[in-house]
């Protein structure tokens, strides 16, 4: 066998495809009803009955106690900040930087709701994430169209916070 | 043990005779499957070994960035597995490599050849691809990627009334505290003690652990790398009677930014000695975040050797390092792999 090289020439260096792929993720009953409560402007979790701890978003199982759970809590609309972030980055079909986004365990909930935190200056990063350290009080506000999404809830800084 | 029942079989040692790395930041010239070819024959043959010989290939890739389902079809063949026993790890690439020294030790075959990969320059926009990694009923709708769950992480461990303004890609982090994509494919081959010649191993396998934590970060503290410590609890679980962190010479740490690299080495409580990600930092050692891992325990392996008797790898998978692995590695040419 001998190694030559073609006379015809190089052919084309890539294949650019793009996908439109579609999916319809079921829901289950729990989340469709959290997602529900969202609209009436509620916050919903679900009581696991081995660790007590009230699951926000409301969850059908625990999974610290691989059990289901079993009652529905309404919790508060106001918490505190367990974590944040400012995005400065852009991500498409992430929100235009620079936008903050935290977790804030919400009153008579053990676990932190991730949302968008709004209300605030981001033009200068020491004065904004000062106004979002962690244990920084917050309230959670509702869109006036909700679409049933967790889009439909954000964050802001509790009055009188910093 | 109870009367009458025959002593458990002895499991046998395992080492690494050889690893293969391949790391550039866009490889425009050759397909994905031509670059795991070339190192799965190359990492093959450094062992001695070629496709006809090796007892098993374990697969780690990532459909979702690579635009291939079931990568681990297309990429059979590249890697060496036609006709052969193949198996993808889609979890993390660190899990390939403990699942390839599980096999070898519960005597499923006397070599196997563990290959991961990943080609992310090929998805046009890879941050993109990354928001699937978002279950899809309620963190979906919000966003999220490795880079904003690292950074809500690091907010745990920072003080926004000390920390300065130089965060410039997701606070508290600058592009340098992140890991750096590119495309890359590793491996090894691991081997059964008794079929090679002594002293052809680049390292022993001293043992390994994982776990992983709740997925949802607001169920779980991530400042605390709870599954590191879980990790740490099952490698010393293990029949190996593996070295504990404080006799560790070196340790090579994948993690989601580094200050959470920091902090886990950090909670190892490594002797004074010990060096931590000696072949580069997060940003400066090319690896897509699905064979971070792995390419940090092969690096591991690499390392023993003279001065380095134990050497331990850190692979975080997962949001925020929701998984953790830990596998340590002992240096060649010794019977139970101390220096
Ligand atoms: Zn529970």
């Amino acid at each position: 066998m001998s190694t030559t090289t073609p006379t015809t020439p190089a052919g084309p260096k890539f294949y650019e495809q793009t996908w439109d792929l579609s999916y319809k993720h079921a829901l289950g009953e729990t989340t469709s009803r959290f997602l529900g409560a969202l609209t009436e402007g509620k916050i919903l979790g679900r009581r696991c009955p081995v660790c007590e701890r009230v699951i926000v978003p409301a969850r059908s199982f625990c999974d610290r106690d691989h059990c289901a759970t079993t009652d529905w809590v309404e919790v508060g609309t106001t918490g505190v900040i367990e974590m944040f972030t400012v995005v400065y980055e852009p991500f498409k079909n992430l929100p235009a930087p620079p936008y903050a986004l935290a977790y804030a365990t919400l009153e008579g909930a053990d676990t932190a709701l991730v949302g968008y935190v709004r209300g605030l200056d981001l033009s200068d990063q020491k004065t904004a994430v000062a106004a979002l350290a962690v244990g920084t009080p917050v309230v959670v506000k509702f869109s006036d169209s909700p679409t049933g999404t967790a889009a439909d809830y954000w964050f802001e800084p509790a009055a009188g916070a910093n | 043990m109870p009367p009458g029942t025959d002593p458990p079989a002895p499991r046998p040692r395992v080492a690494v005779l050889a690893i293969r790395r391949e790391a550039t930041a866009r490889e425009e010239d050759r397909s994905l499957e031509e670059m795991i070819f070339e190192v799965a024959h190359d990492t093959l043959a450094d062992a001695g070994l070629s496709q006809a010989t090796v007892g098993g290939v374990v697969l780690s890739g990532n459909d979702q960035s690579d635009g291939r389902v079931i990568s681990c079809m297309t990429s059979a063949g590249p890697a060496g597995g036609v006709d052969s026993d193949v198996t993808m790890i889609a979890s993390s690439g660190e899990h390939a490599l403990a699942y390839g020294w599980l096999r070898l030790r519960s005597g499923q075959g006397d070599t196997v050849l563990v290959i991961g990969w990943g080609k992310p320059s090929e998805g046009v926009n890879p941050d993109y691809a990354e928001l699937v990694s978002a279950e899809p009923y309620v963190l979906r709708a919000v966003g999220m990627n490795d880079t904003i769950a690292a950074a809500l992480q690091a907010s745990r461990w920072t003080d926004p009334a000390t920390a300065g303004d130089t965060a410039t890609v997701s606070w508290p982090l600058t592009a340098d505290d992140l890991p750096r994509r590119g495309d890359v494919v590793v491996a090894a081959v691991l081997a059964v003690e008794g079929t090679f010649s002594p002293g052809r191993e680049l390292a022993w396998v001293r043992g390994a652990g994982w776990s992983t934590e709740n997925y949802e970060l607001g169920a779980r503290d991530v400042g605390a790398q709870t599954a590191l410590d879980q990790a740490l609890a099952h490698l010393a679980r293990g029949a190996d009677s593996a070295p504990a962190p404080s006799t560790w010479d070196s340790v090579e740490i994948a993690a989601p930014s580094e200050p959470a690299a920091a902090r886990a080495a950090g909670k190892l409580g490594l002797p004074t000695h010990a060096t931590v990600n000696g072949s580069g930092s997060l940003h400066e050692r090319l690896a897509p975040a699905h064979i971070a891992g792995l390419d940090r325990l092969l690096a591991a392996a690499g390392s023993v050797g003279p001065g380095t008797g134990t050497a331990a790898g850190v692979g975080f998978n997962g949001f925020a390092g929701q998984g953790a692995t830990v596998m340590v590695f002992g240096a060649p040419g010794t019977k139970e792999g101390v220096a």
